[in-house]
């Protein structure tokens, strides 16, 4: 039965000439687990947005075509019976909720739709059952981690009990401990209770062997409309794959896993030509140097315990650990922001005290998680021009030079707050850039960026630190640690507990090796991507 | 049906109440005596509700404070007749001691008010209690509660950002309202993202598409109506206290006499409030259950 059928559908966002989403012909079955991918800005958002009625009950705009929900058209269906059928979860799970008791925010959707308090208790037992939140149902939202916030919004959605959800990346903002347990339940909603599941993703390693139907985006429109039995005959045509499915098919392979599971069975007892030679990147001079560092936010209750390591000239670091490990905080003393703590910080050799602040913001540069966070100027060029002129530098020619470097030259006029997710991290990287500095502290920065914007923000950390620079990256992409940092720290409650070069570090680590350390586990050592190519190659030889 | 607390034993609707009565009577009130018989019936409310020591780990700053008040209160306030003692030039007044004691006991007060409102309310009963009566106007007010809390958190994260692009909010006053503007204007601009992202998620989980049912019914038990019938008779017996003139209290030149002050519907105005600690009691510790 088809649940959606959306016929020569194009819409215009109010005050726009140009459409977000452009004829687009789509169905999909009862039951369906269907992806839709693509690079950001293409209009995967938009489209969940119009089958669910926000777009353009919410935001207005101009729309063309034909919705049908359960064969009806979506301009007959009363708001609230849409509501209850199409289920929406967004990105963040911070800016949706309202209630701070999760009990209560699970029955929101239930109290606005005017449920029976009875149906109301029942189907709140229910779905705590379901995801496993009944042990934490009286607690405050305050006091879990992102994950589970993230699964009491899906619950509050299925309380409802709609038959199809909509789920508009929701892992982007998740550490991949809480992205697993969110994709986990959201497969057993499809798989279980047989919900229509449509799932917009940068991160598709784990959801890409459940799906029926992958919807591949571009410019709004659809470019692909693949179901899993054609899946083969279009995996030159799309980029967006399984890390471990990338590998094979740079490598040359016909066969194509999609899973490390199958990449493994593959691999397994073939002869490799494989010529094992690193080359072990060595670092001289020491820039930055941390001992005994300690700091508490509350007398006895350490956030940061003894942490010591240093950090070379042209060496990227990365930093992993779980959301809470202490590994911002340590950053932000670093950065000058944090003053009170014990321990010392020292900068070529010079204590980071003594440093007044237009010296720290040369040394330097800290990128922090939340871009929005640096927009206030009037135009992007004002707003990379902003930090050299807070430190008496502005040059004309280094920003329009730095605007360049990040694409963004075009766009210098506009308004930040105008640009799409990508753009706006690109700005927040220049303004940070501009000053120059010889550290680059960046906290998370390939969060909710696609491959395309990860692949640039991450040749862009190699080129700095081909410069003589140093980058520090914040981040719990592990496949990005291994194409692009040298070193490894992985931080966990407050402490240090394991500190080295990245193979030696992620080969050993259970949870934090990338996909091709796990493809090519106990056979070789890689922790990169191009490597593993290599290594495929040579086994097809 | 209405949750009963962990905290307390009342409905939010009869906590607002309570705490309402209390501000307004701390606000108006002018005579030092029934403001601290009335504050000893709110310490005594907490007491029972075992939340005394939260409610002053809210406040013990404040205690810093109010001595502060006093101390500096009696230092620049000359005014009065009636000199206690007399050391090279500096006086203090009986005057000026009693109104800085009135002024910091008023202040204590206030703030134990609030303290206890913010420990006894749910905010997330507020909401339900204002979405049912007010409708859509819950929307704005959840907007208002939830991002003010959260402005306060970005204001720093901002400050945070803007001190490592190098404005280190130094240099004269001018130059620190410029730096500060920077910040303000980034926050307005955020918030005003992050309302219509809530707004968004709200109306997408069908707020304001039909009546809505609560999860947490309001719900008002014997001794909630026992209550709001105290607190409507304690509020009509105030308004005919403050009719008939009795809340004059002078302090300057001369200060009252407390026993000139103090009149009979005065002290039984304000030993009335331990009625509300009494049901209080009972409600917690009664034999009459919901019916």
């Amino acid at each position: 039965m088809e649940v959606i059928k959306i016929s020569n559908l194009t819409y215009y966002y109010p005050y726009s000439k140009k459409p977000a989403i452009e004829n687009i012909n789509l169905t999909i079955n009862e039951g369906e687990f269907v992806l839709i991918l693509g690079p950001s800005g293409c209009g995967k958002s938009t489209l969940l947005r119009v089958i669910n009625g926000l777009i353009p009950n919410f935001y207005g705009g101009k729309i063309k075509g034909e919705v049908l929900i359960f064969n009806q058209n979506i301009k007959n269906i009363s708001k609230k019976d849409l509501l209850r059928r199409v289920g929406f979860i967004f990105q963040d799970p911070e800016k949706q909720s309202v209630y701070n008791k999760i009990e209560r925010e699970i029955a929101f959707g239930m109290e606005n739709l005017g449920f029976e308090l009875e149906d109301m208790r029942r189907n709140v037992a229910e779905v705590c059952a379901l995801f496993n939140l009944s042990s934490i149902k009286y607690k405050s939202l305050d006091n879990v981690s992102g994950g589970e916030k993230q699964k009491v919004e899906i619950a509050s959605v299925m309380a409802m009990d709609p038959d199809i959800i909509l789920f508009d990346e929701p892992t982007s903002q998740l550490d991949p401990i809480s992205s697993e347990e969110v994709i986990n339940s959201i497969i057993k909603l499809n798989k279980e209770l047989g919900k229509t599941v449509v799932l917009v993703e940068q991160r598709v390693d784990r959801c890409f062997d459940v799906f029926d139907k992958i919807i591949v985006m571009d410019k709004g429109k659809i470019a692909y409309h693949i179901r899993k039995d054609e899946l083969y005959e279009y995996l030159d045509k799309i980029d967006f794959l399984p890390k471990v499915s990338i590998v094979f098919k740079k490598a040359g392979y016909d066969f194509i896993p999609l899973n490390v599971k199958d990449g493994r069975k593959f691999i397994a007892n073939k002869e490799c030509k494989f010529n094992e030679q690193k080359n072990i990147k060595k670092f001289n001079k020491k820039i930055l140097e941390v001992e005994n560092l300690n700091f508490e936010y509350k007398v006895g209750d350490y956030t940061l315990k003894d942490i010591s390591f240093s950090l070379h000239q042209g060496e990227v670091l990365a930093v992993m650990g779980q959301n809470g490990a202490g590994k911002t905080t340590l950053f932000k003393i670093i950065a000058g922001i944090i003053k009170n703590f014990k321990g010392k910080v020292l900068i070529n050799g010079k204590n980071i005290k003594d440093f007044n602040d237009k010296e720290r913001v040369r040394k330097i540069g800290y990128l922090s998680q939340n871009p929005n966070l640096y927009f206030g100027r009037d135009t992007v060029f004002d707003e990379v021009a902003y930090s050299l002129k807070n430190i008496g530098q502005y040059n004309e020619d280094v920003v329009k030079e730095t605007l360049r470097k990040f694409d963004l030259y075009d766009l210098m006029d506009k308004n930040p707050r105008d640009l799409s997710g990508g753009q706006k991290q690109r700005l927040a990287i220049a303004c940070t850039v501009v000053s120059d500095p010889d550290i680059l502290i960046l906290d998370e920065p390939t969060r909710g960026v696609d491959i395309y914007h990860k692949e640039e923000v991450g040749n862009f950390i190699k080129e700095y630190a081909n410069k003589g620079k140093s980058v520090i990256v914040i981040t719990h992409d592990s496949d990005f640690v291994g194409d692009y940092c040298d070193t490894v720290i992985l931080m966990f409650q407050g402490e240090i507990i394991a500190l080295g070069s990245v193979e030696h570090v992620l080969v050993n680590s259970l949870y934090y090796s990338p996909q091709v350390t796990k493809l090519f586990k106990n056979i070789y050592k890689v922790v990169n991507t191009k490597e593993a190519i290599e290594i495929l190659k040579s086994l097809k030889e | 049906m209405m949750q009963r607390k962990d905290k307390g034993g009342f409905n939010t609707f009869t906590y607002i109440l309570i705490i309402l009565l209390y501000l307004i009577v701390f606000i108006v009130l002018n005579n030092l005596l029934y403001d601290l018989i009335i504050m000893f019936s709110l310490i005594l409310f907490a007491k029972i509700n075992k939340i005394l020591k939260e409610t002053f780990g809210y406040i013990k700053f404040s205690l810093y404070l109010s001595i502060l008040i006093i101390v500096l209160n009696l230092i620049l306030n000359r005014n009065g007749n009636t000199i206690l003692f007399k050391i090279n030039g500096f006086y203090l007044t009986l005057e000026s001691l009693i109104y800085s004691i009135f002024m910091s006991v008023r202040l204590i007060a206030i703030l134990i008010v609030f303290a206890v409102g913010n420990i006894l309310i749910d905010p997330d009963d507020v909401f339900s209690f204002i979405s049912k009566i007010f409708g859509k106007t819950a929307l704005v007010m959840s907007l208002v509660f939830r991002l003010s809390f959260k402005m306060i958190r970005q204001f720093n994260e901002i400050k945070e950002i803007e001190f490592i692009r190098g404005n280190t909010f130094e240099g004269n006053f001018l130059k620190r309202i410029k730096s500060y503007s920077q910040v303000i204007n980034i926050l307005f601009l955020s918030s005003l993202e992050d309302s219509i992202d809530l707004a968004e998620a709200m109306y997408s989980k069908g707020f304001g598409v039909s009546k809505r049912s609560n999860y947490n019914e309001v719900y008002l038990n014997f001794y909630d109506k026992v209550l709001i019938f105290l607190v409507i008779i304690l509020f009509l017996n105030f308004i005919t206290y403050l009719g008939l003139g009795y809340n004059k209290f002078s302090f300057f030149p001369t200060v009252d006499s407390f026993i000139k002050r103090t009149s009979f519907l005065g002290m039984f105005f304000s030993l009335s409030f331990f009625l509300i600690t009494f049901v209080n009691w009972w409600c917690l510790n009664g034999s009459y259950k919901d019916k």
